[in-house]
C-alpha cells in the first residue's frame, strides 16, 4: 500500500495530528478487510456503509449506501466499499495525475 | 436533453477543457441547512473531458474547501505508479448551461496541469460526448 503517497493532507483542527484523508479511515478499512470472507459470503457485488468498527449495513448502490451513511452520521469520514472478490484500481493512463 | 457545448481556440493542443464547479451533496446541504450552518460556496475549476480517466478527480485540497469527509477509498493506477489509494467524495459537479449532476469522484494531486480536474468514464457512461476536431468544439449530452 502506497498510503503516503496519496499524499492529502487532513486537518483535524488545533487539537488534532495532520494525516493523510486516507489513513482518517484507517479503522474503517480494518473493519472491511477483517469482515471480507464473510461479506463475500453474506452480500456479495453490495455496497456496505461501515463507521469505525460499525458494520451499518449492506445495500444495493454506492449512492444508497453514501445517503444512509450521512444520514445516519452527518458530515464525517465514514466507507462506503463494494463487496467484491478482486478490486480493481481505477486506471488513468495520461500523465495528468501528479502520483 | 441537458447539454453543453464548449468551443476552445485549439482544441488539438488544449483539449477538451470546460469550466465547471464543484459544491457540496445535496445531502450535505441538507445537513448543513438543518443545522444552521452556512454552506461553501461551489469551488470553481478548468477540468478536462478524459476518456483516458476511469474515474473523475479534483485536485487535492479542494474537498477540505467544502468542509468535505471521505466516503471511501478506491486505489489508482497512473503511468508512474500502481495501487496508490486515494479518498473518495461525494460531490455535485456543475456544468455550463446548469447542467448538473452528483457522483462519487477521488481526490488527488493535479500539480503542475493547466487543470484542476478531469471528467473521466464514470461521468461519462451517463453522457453522449461529441468531439469535432475541425471546428474546435465538443458537446455532452446527459
Amino acid at each position: 500500500m502506497c498510503l503516503a503517497r496519496a499524499g492529502v493532507a487532513y486537518d483535524e483542527g488545533p487539537t488534532g495530528r495532520d494525516r493523510t484523508v486516507v489513513e482518517t479511515l484507517t479503522n474503517e478499512l480494518q473493519t472491511f478487510e477483517s469482515r471480507r470472507d464473510e461479506l463475500l459470503g453474506t452480500s456479495l457485488g453490495k455496497w456496505v456503509l461501515i463507521r469505525d468498527e460499525e458494520l451499518v449495513g449492506a445495500f444495493e448502490s454506492q449512492a444508497d449506501a453514501i445517503k444512509i451513511g450521512y444520514q445516519r452520521f452527518g458530515n464525517v469520514p465514514f466507507l462506503v466499499k463494494q463487496v467484491v472478490p478482486v478490486e480493481v484500481p481505477q486506471d488513468y493512463v495520461s500523465n495528468h495525475l501528479g502520483i | 436533453m441537458p447539454s453543453f457545448t464548449v468551443a476552445v481556440p485549439n482544441l488539438q493542443s488544449i483539449g477538451p477543457i470546460v469550466e465547471i464547479r464543484i459544491a457540496v451533496p445535496q445531502a450535505v446541504e441538507a445537513i448543513l441547512v438543518s443545522s444552521g450552518q452556512p454552506v461553501p460556496s461551489p469551488v470553481p475549476m478548468a477540468a478536462m473531458i478524459d476518456t483516458g480517466a476511469s474515474g473523475t478527480v479534483i485536485q487535492a485540497g479542494v474537498a477540505a474547501r467544502l468542509g468535505l469527509h471521505p466516503v471511501g477509498v478506491v486505489a489508482i493506477n497512473t503511468p508512474s505508479s500502481t495501487g496508490v489509494l486515494c479518498p473518495q467524495y461525494a460531490v455535485r459537479l456543475i456544468f455550463p448551461n446548469n447542467v448538473v449532476g452528483e457522483a462519487v469522484i477521488i481526490e488527488a494531486p493535479l500539480a503542475g496541469q493547466h487543470i484542476q480536474g478531469l471528467v473521466g468514464r464514470d461521468v461519462l457512461s451517463q453522457a453522449v460526448l461529441v468531439y469535432i476536431g475541425y471546428t474546435n468544439q465538443f458537446t455532452v449530452s446527459f
